[in-house]
């Protein structure tokens, strides 16, 4: 038991890890995408010009 | 489940694996917004067609295209002038105008064009871009199935729903965040948290096992995969109930994913309303942002802060967890020395720091940083974008042996309690009205 204990400890830590880290990525994302929108890089025409 | 996945390892080591993978939903989800672009346009030049043929019935002729695009011209400076003179507070913007060749077909044929038909059906119902990426993606993963070489990738795309998550917030201000927020914070602890202490004292009074009851309160109560993983260390899960429980969390998402938006229009819930529903009776991120993009705009924005407040609870999840199955037991047995809850190292590991993200965009269009046109791009058009390519992910990832896995007596207590606390929601936000969950835009 208290090796399957250990078990679920290490997957449940790697688990936090690993979405820390997701969550840290998509900070990133997000600040960029702002910051390219408010710079004018990203404007109106952007989404437009996904389309065919 | 925060984000739709478990933790995705987003290193550079990584990389060439999820390429692959990342490609396929970005490829899928590019094809899809084609789909949404053009059926939205197809729906929108049917409403002038009809408007056209009425008239026509009623005895106006049609007139030659040079004419009709003349007149429509005429009207946008009229209102154009009434604006800069300020008759008229918004600024007009410029009506549908049918393209020339669907319009003289409709002249001749004084028949409503077959593609406009098909983008009014589409739109009546909702095979948006959040549909075709589910059902297909879900189609194609257990038909032809998913070549290994992009299961990595497709599962990377499921997180990158979040960074939509974070850019819509240039859309709110904190009164709405505050009014809606604190009526979700009444849902969540009503029937989140509500639903896990109804298992666990469910599961004691039934005899089932801690581990198995704790698993099943944590994932459906409030955030699917995550929390019981969260919660499977402290309850001493078994694997055969840990993976009846997330089965059984996998199979209820789906379900409510395809079915909720249309028994939200059958009961004819509002947008904020249904919004209110899916952020309080769905399990996971993933499964409740596609359920409320797919009925609207207005209902991803009540959803989305709701869901805010509810991952928000996961650490909170674990120290009922550690309470209950650990601390209460010991204390019960006079062994209460040694057993500890640190609820503050417990907040700080499973916070979910992305929604801090929001946050900050809320306080940055409160400071008016963002322009109408920026706010548009962000939380309209690359929220489209972030959304297109993580539901191409989650869609390719829905596959029928992981639902298969549901069963036991998890699978009867879990399926209960998550249908009770969908029913009991929807009650109560029918009840509660439009106007308490609507975020002013």
């Amino acid at each position: 038991m208290s090796d399957q204990n250990q078990e679920w400890k290490d997957k449940a830590a790697s688990t936090f890890s690993a979405e820390r880290k997701e969550d840290f990525v998509v900070l990133i994302i997000s600040t960029i995408t702002v910051l390219l929108v408010v710079a004018g890089i990203i404007g109106p025409k952007f989404y437009k010009s996904l389309f065919i | 489940m925060a984000g739709g996945g478990i933790g995705v390892d987003f290193s550079l080591k990584s990389l060439p694996k999820m390429l692959p993978g990342l490609l396929l939903c970005v490829m899928l989800g590019w094809l899809a917004l084609q789909w949404d672009e053009m059926t939205s346009v197809w729906a929108s030049n049917q409403k002038e067609a009809a408007v056209i043929l009425k008239a026509e019935k009623e005895g106006k002729p049609i007139l030659p295209f040079a004419e009709y695009m003349a007149k429509k011209d005429e009207s946008f400076k009229a209102k154009m002038k009434e604006f800069e003179e300020g008759k008229a507070k918004q600024k007009p913007r410029r009506s549908t105008v049918l393209p020339k060749e669907d319009y003289e077909q409709l002249a001749l044929t004084k028949e409503m064009p077959f593609k406009y038909t098909v983008g009014e059906r589409v739109l009546q119902f909702q095979l948006t871009y959040v549909a075709v990426l589910l059902l297909g993606g879900m189609f194609v993963r257990n038909t032809i199935g998913l070549p290994k070489i992009f299961q990595a990738g497709t599962i990377a795309a499921r997180p990158i729903i979040k960074p939509g998550i974070v850019i819509l917030g240039a859309f709110y201000l904190w009164s709405d965040v505050l009014k809606v927020g604190a009526f979700g914070l009444a849902l969540v602890i009503a029937f989140v948290m509500g639903t896990q202490i109804l298992i666990s004292y469910w599961g004691r009074k039934s005899n089932i096992d801690d581990g198995l009851a704790g698993v099943m309160g944590a994932g459906v109560g409030v955030c699917g995969v995550s929390a019981a993983v969260a919660a499977a260390p402290v309850v001493n899960a078994k694997p055969r109930d840990f993976f009846y429980a997330i089965g059984t969390i996998l199979l209820f998402g789906t379900l409510c994913l395809f079915t909720f938006p249309y028994i939200g229009q059958a009961l004819g819930m509002s947008q904020p309303v249904f919004g209110a529903w899916v952020g309080t009776a769905i399990l996971n991120t993933a499964q409740l942002v596609a359920a409320a993009s797919w009925y609207g705009h207005e209902a991803l924005l009540t959803a989305n802060i709701i869901n805010i407040v509810r991952v928000g609870f996961i650490p909170l999840v674990v120290i009922w967890a550690i309470y209950f199955y650990v601390i209460k037991p010991a204390t019960a047995a006079g062994k209460a020395a040694g057993q500890k809850l640190n609820a503050w190292q417990v907040i700080k590991d499973k916070f979910p720091v992305f929604i801090l993200g929001f946050f900050v965009m809320v306080t940055l269009n409160e400071m008016g940083v963002f322009s109408t046109e920026q706010k548009n791009i962000l939380g309209r058009e690359l929220l489209k974008v972030f959304f297109a390519i993580g539901f191409a992910g989650v869609g390719l990832n829905i596959a029928f042996e992981d639902l298969r896995k549901a069963g036991g007596k998890a699978f009867v207590i879990g399926f209960t309690a998550a249908t009770a606390k969908a029913v009991l929601a929807a009650v109560a936000v029918i009840l509660l009205g439009t106007e308490v969950f609507q975020v002013k835009q």
